[in-house]
């Protein structure tokens, strides 16, 4: 596969004339360019995992990353904020290449929010403690400032009740909760979710999914990998579908859920829609 | 043999309160001694634990984070104090540094500190460094890799990550082995009296060496030693419980109650 064209003008733009294609908070294909892949390359030893990724999102954009399990979505995600080193190519994030070695990779990742599949609350701390850390310590937010902020995000995502206990005293879904109020407290620009329910129990996943809606109605840039076919479907703005270490399918969730192009695409949505 | 009539001869002193002699005699006389001796071990014990934790902490940072060069140094520092006798050691340090031209006689300030007492020290602070460090590293690493992605992601540096993320939650871990470590070092200490550091180890050898009731002697410096180790115990203990946050949240809260 060539790609002679790997940014197609804009994908949310209707081109078979549908209105789903707009979202309900309005065009986002004209928005500024936040990440930009441009021929990303990521090798674990000889494994070559990112072959050549092409992509730019745009901000206030929802995406959500589907793909075989090992195909790469977590390796792309934490490309973004720099948990992984890229091997080639270039990857610009908010206007910084992470490409360069001089790049300013803590201020790129404090202005990305990452929420994690085992949610990694800091098991020391209360919750509130969790959220007012990075404020507090890298961005040299006052502790009284820090608190109240604190206090507001936790009441955000509807926990605000339990700033005092510790993270093992919640639930996964509570605790997978304050994981993103932690990463909100930054006012990161993008906010990244490696699969945030699949360690969560299905009463749980809904009160995470509820949260991430709000966000994205909020005008938040997310980059999402999830299994949650349903949330794609109505809160996405574009699906990227990675196979083969490249974006092998990108489009609107209408267009990618019922009528996918890609031959392989089409596979892997029979088999994931099967049960 | 332990036979009959030397059990009694052996119980004899211990009865025989009438006698102007007693068991623990020599002891009890020359107490001063043995506490002049118990104030030595302890000196000895809080520079070399303050030595081989300070060292301890830096091998084991060496080790966790990723600088080729100096891991190495720090590898070979772990494994050559830990696989030599501590004797040994101890000897070449107060034999051998003042042969290189190292002065260990020294000076501080109105503090003057003896030959015997530097080389004895450094080797049990370098010692135990050793084994601290391999305690400090495995605490580091029984952390989750997820604890530091999710501090770095939130845009903390490395060292913030390793002080306010890390490091707490390793010192819950290492508090127990630690505690064993240090019990051992004070234990350990008692090889010092064997270049002439005056601790309590050397103060019962030179009262034996004068009263020949060894029994009697070693049976109390057993006991000296376990008063100090012991309470080493519990305060492993206490610390243990005042790191668990969420132990001491509800020791407060009943606490309170009360
Ligand atoms: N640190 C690493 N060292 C070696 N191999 C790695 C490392 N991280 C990931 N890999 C490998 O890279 C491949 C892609 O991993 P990645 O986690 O990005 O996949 P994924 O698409 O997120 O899969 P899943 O759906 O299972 O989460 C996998 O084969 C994985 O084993
Ligand atoms: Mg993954």
């Amino acid at each position: 596969m060539t790609n002679s064209d790997p940014h197609p003008p804009s994908s949310a733009a209707p081109a078979n004339g549908t209105a789903s294609a707009v979202s309900p908070r309005g065009k986002k294909s004209d928005g500024r360019p936040i990440i930009e892949f441009r021929d990303v390359h990521k090798r674990f030893g000889h494994l070559h995992i990112l072959r050549g990724v092409e992509e730019t999102i745009r901000e206030g954009e929802v995406i959500v990353i589907l793909g075989p399990s090992g195909c790469g979505k977590s390796t792309m995600l934490r490309c973004i904020n720099h948990l992984e080193k890229i091997d080639g190519g270039s990857l610009i994030v908010d206007g910084i290449d992470l490409g360069d070695p001089h790049a300013n990779v803590d201020k790129i990742r404090a202005e990305t929010g990452m929420v994690f599949q085992q949610f990694n609350l800091f098991p020391h701390m209360s919750v509130l403690e969790n959220v007012m850390l990075a404020p507090m310590k890298v961005r040299g937010t006052p502790k009284e400032e820090a608190s109240a902020k604190g206090m507001k995000l936790l009441e955000r995502v509807g926990i605000q009740a339990k700033a005092d206990a510790y993270p093992i005293q919640l639930s996964g879904g509570q605790q997978q909760r304050v994981a993103i109020a932690r990463a909100l407290a930054m006012n990161p620009k993008i906010m990244l979710f490696d699969e945030p329910t699949s360690a969560l129990d299905p009463e749980m996943i809904r009160e995470v999914l509820d949260v991430m809606r709000d966000l994205a109605r909020a005008g938040m840039t997310m980059v999402t990998v999830t299994h949650e076919m349903a949330f794609a479907r109505e809160v996405a703005d574009r699906v990227l579908f990675i196979d083969a270490g490249r974006v092998c399918e990108r489009g609107t969730p209408q267009a990618f859920f019922d009528n996918p192009q890609e031959a392989r695409a089409k596979d892997f949505l029979s088999k994931i829609l099967k049960h | 043999m332990l036979t009959l009539p030397a059990l009694a001869n052996l119980l004899t002193p211990l009865l025989a309160a009438d006698a102007g002699d007693y068991f623990g005699k020599s002891v009890i006389e020359n107490l001063p001694l043995f506490l002049h001796g118990i104030g030595m071990t302890l000196t000895i014990s809080f520079w070399a634990a303050l030595i081989s934790f300070v060292v301890g902490l830096v091998v084991a940072l060496l080790r966790v984070t990723p600088s080729g060069g100096l891991k190495i140094v720090a590898v070979a520092f772990t494994e050559f104090f830990r696989n030599t006798p501590l004797l040994v050691q101890v000897y070449a340090f107060y034999f051998g540094l003042p042969k290189l031209g190292v002065n260990l006689h020294l000076q501080l300030g109105p503090f003057e500190v003896s030959d015997s007492f530097a080389a004895g020290t450094l080797g049990l602070g370098l010692y135990t460094g050793a084994y601290v460090a391999e305690a400090l590293r495995a605490g580091l690493l029984a952390v989750p890799k997820g604890q530091t992605e999710a501090a770095r992601s939130l845009g903390l540096s490395l060292l913030q990550t390793l002080r306010l993320v890390v490091v707490p939650q390793a010192v819950r871990l290492v508090l127990p082995p630690l505690g064993n470590l240090y019990s051992a070092m004070l234990k350990n200490s008692a090889i010092l009296s064997a270049v002439g550091v005056a601790d309590l180890m050397y103060q019962a050898d030179y009262v034996n060496n004068r009263s020949f009731r060894t029994f009697e002697i070693f049976s109390a410096v057993a006991l000296f030693y376990l008063m100090l180790t012991l309470p080493l115990g519990f305060l492993v203990n206490w610390l243990e419980n005042k790191f668990n946050p969420l132990r001491a949240r509800r020791l407060r809260l009943r606490g309170a109650r009360v």
